[in-house]
């Protein structure tokens, strides 16, 4: 599988009737590297996501993971991990840490079998991994929101063989010391286990300093490259419609 | 007067009949309050009455003819909610209130009926007869199947269907399942609790389960365990103080989860923080 590209998407277009989300999007995503999507509100960021992990059919154009059909590498191979936006369950959810993690393995079982010895100790390594192992007897719902973001990496962990997580705005919510240190630990997930990271993300400047790459959406593709390119790009102002120093924050604000 | 009430045919078929569907009600409550289905429950429950009333018009077994009707408009309210733009609420109650009139348009055609509808409505575990015991048994045991089957991809897609889905999971077969699984519970009650009160014996054993523990494992335990103890409790007092049982039962199990609600050990509205 090497040279074949972790993600590959190939002028993918989404509309709903009239109304267009993704408009010719192409890319590709090599194996191995952390990728951030960004882009204004409704720019089809979490619409590209859903794309990608094979809950959005693209209405036009072709989605490659790992050379497949995204259908065959989730059901099939159980290479994708997936953490939604703000995923619905609720607080009060009768989970335990550990079960939340199980049931990210539920996938890759099939039927009748019931969580293995081996399942349990690989939730409790993943739980080690987002440095969450002494919650795992803990009700889901009584952990802080960054807490539970990072159960629900481990949950993706959890998935069957993880090569590519798929996160969606981890960190909204979440107070700045936890976003930290959550992308500290995706980083380190990439690392260590060799993962493709995508992640959608709405605050450029944290994100510049983790991603290898960033794409800019707002519709259309406006620019995809490493974060510095971006970011000095007019793509991103043009897609954002305002100017850098706004996204960024100017020298000279209020602060000077 | 437990070993008197047991003499009795009728009673001890009541308490079989009873106790199947108890336990069948309170292992699908499990599911119906983790993926806060209970109002498709009540749209299940009600619409199972226009299907009584084609089977009672057009000759047929008027519980298959239920059964058919109410898996039929379960999958209906399960298509509309996923696929339609109006609310799952509206269409569950578009759903319910037509197949309601329809069986009340039916019923009032047919001359000779109309003395059976209370207890279609409100059951009559009284008049449990063998053949009811074997068809309670055999849906018993198609719905005990598909939930020890597939028990933690129900588990899965209850505390999160899309992740479930990417995860490789069959989601709409399994949703349209529980879905089937209801109707023919709630099929399998109409005798013990009837039409309208079904409903209460597939929330209530849960949901005092789940009052009573932060643990699912716990929560189905105390929820088999509420579910059981209603229908005993409810028969005796029903007997004794010569009530309808359904109702009884119901009540039993209301008065189970008021308890769980204000005494449980860290959940109780009364006892919070002290478990």
């Amino acid at each position: 599988m090497t040279g074949t590209p972790a993600i590959e998407l190939q002028n993918v277009w989404v509309t709903y009737g009239e109304h267009v989300v993704l408009e010719d999007i192409s890319f590709e995503v090599p194996p191995g590297r952390f990728v951030a999507i960004i882009g204004p509100n409704g720019a089809g960021k979490t619409t590209s996501l859903r794309v990608i992990v094979g809950l959005q059919p693209p209405t036009a154009g072709s989605v490659r993971l790992f050379g497949m059909e995204p259908s065959v590498t989730i059901r099939k191979h159980h290479f994708v991990g997936y953490v939604p936006q703000r995923s619905d369950f609720e607080r009060t959810s009768p989970f335990s840490v550990l079960d939340v993690v199980l049931l990210g393995k539920v996938g890759s079982i099939g039927p009748y079998r019931w969580f293995s010895r081996k399942d349990r100790e690989v939730a409790r390594l993943n739980l080690q991994r987002v440095e969450l192992l002494e919650y795992a007897d803990r009700p889901i719902g009584e952990l802080s929101g960054g807490q539970i973001q990072r159960v629900l990496i481990a949950r993706a962990l959890s998935c069957g063989d993880p090569r590519l997580l798929v996160l969606d705005e981890p960190t909204v919510g979440v107070d700045i010391p936890h976003q930290l240190g959550l992308y500290e630990i995706l980083v380190k997930l990439q690392r260590e286990m060799g993962l493709t990271i995508m992640v959608v993300s709405h605050d450029i400047a944290m994100i510049s300093n983790y991603a290898d790459d960033m794409i800019c959406l707002n519709r259309t593709m406006h620019v995809h490259g490493n974060p510095c390119e971006v970011m000095h790009s007019h793509s991103v102002e043009e897609a954002y419609r305002c100017e850098f120093d706004r996204l960024f924050g100017a020298p000279g604000g209020k602060c000077a | 007067m437990i070993a008197e009430m047991l003499s009795f045919d009728f009673m001890r078929n009541a308490l079989m009949g009873g106790l199947m569907v108890c336990v069948l009600c309170s292992l699908l409550s499990f599911f119906v309050v983790l993926k806060r289905l209970s109002f498709i429950g009540v749209g299940i429950s009600h619409s199972a009455f226009g299907g009584l009333a084609i089977g009672v018009l057009l000759g047929f077994n008027p519980f298959i003819c239920a059964g058919i009707f109410s898996v039929l408009v379960a999958w209906g309210i399960g298509i509309t909610s996923q696929k339609g733009k109006l609310h799952e609420d509206t269409t569950i109650g578009i759903f319910f209130s037509a197949a309601m009139a329809l069986g009340v348009a039916l019923i009032s055609l047919s001359r000779e009926y109309k003395a059976d509808l209370f207890s279609l409505l409100f059951g009559n575990i009284l008049a449990i007869t063998q053949a009811d015991l074997w068809m309670v048994a055999i849906c018993g045991v198609g719905v005990a199947l598909f939930l020890f089957l597939f028990f933690k991809e129900l588990l899965a897609i209850s505390f999160d269907d899309e992740v479930a889905r990417v995860g490789g999971l069959p989601v709409d077969f399994l949703y349209y399942g529980l879905l089937t699984a209801m109707a023919i519970t709630v099929v399998a009650s109409i005798k013990v609790v009837g039409i309208i009160l079904v409903e209460a014996l597939l929330v209530i054993p849960a949901a005092t389960g789940f009052q009573m523990s932060k643990n699912y494992r716990w929560m189905l335990f105390f929820s088999l365990a509420s579910g059981a103890l209603s229908l005993f409790s409810g028969l005796i007092l029903s007997y004794w103080l010569d009530i309808a049982s359904g109702a009884t039962i119901v009540l039993c199990a209301s008065l189970l989860f008021v308890l769980a609600f204000l005494f449980s050990p860290g959940k109780g509205v009364l006892l919070r923080g002290r478990g």
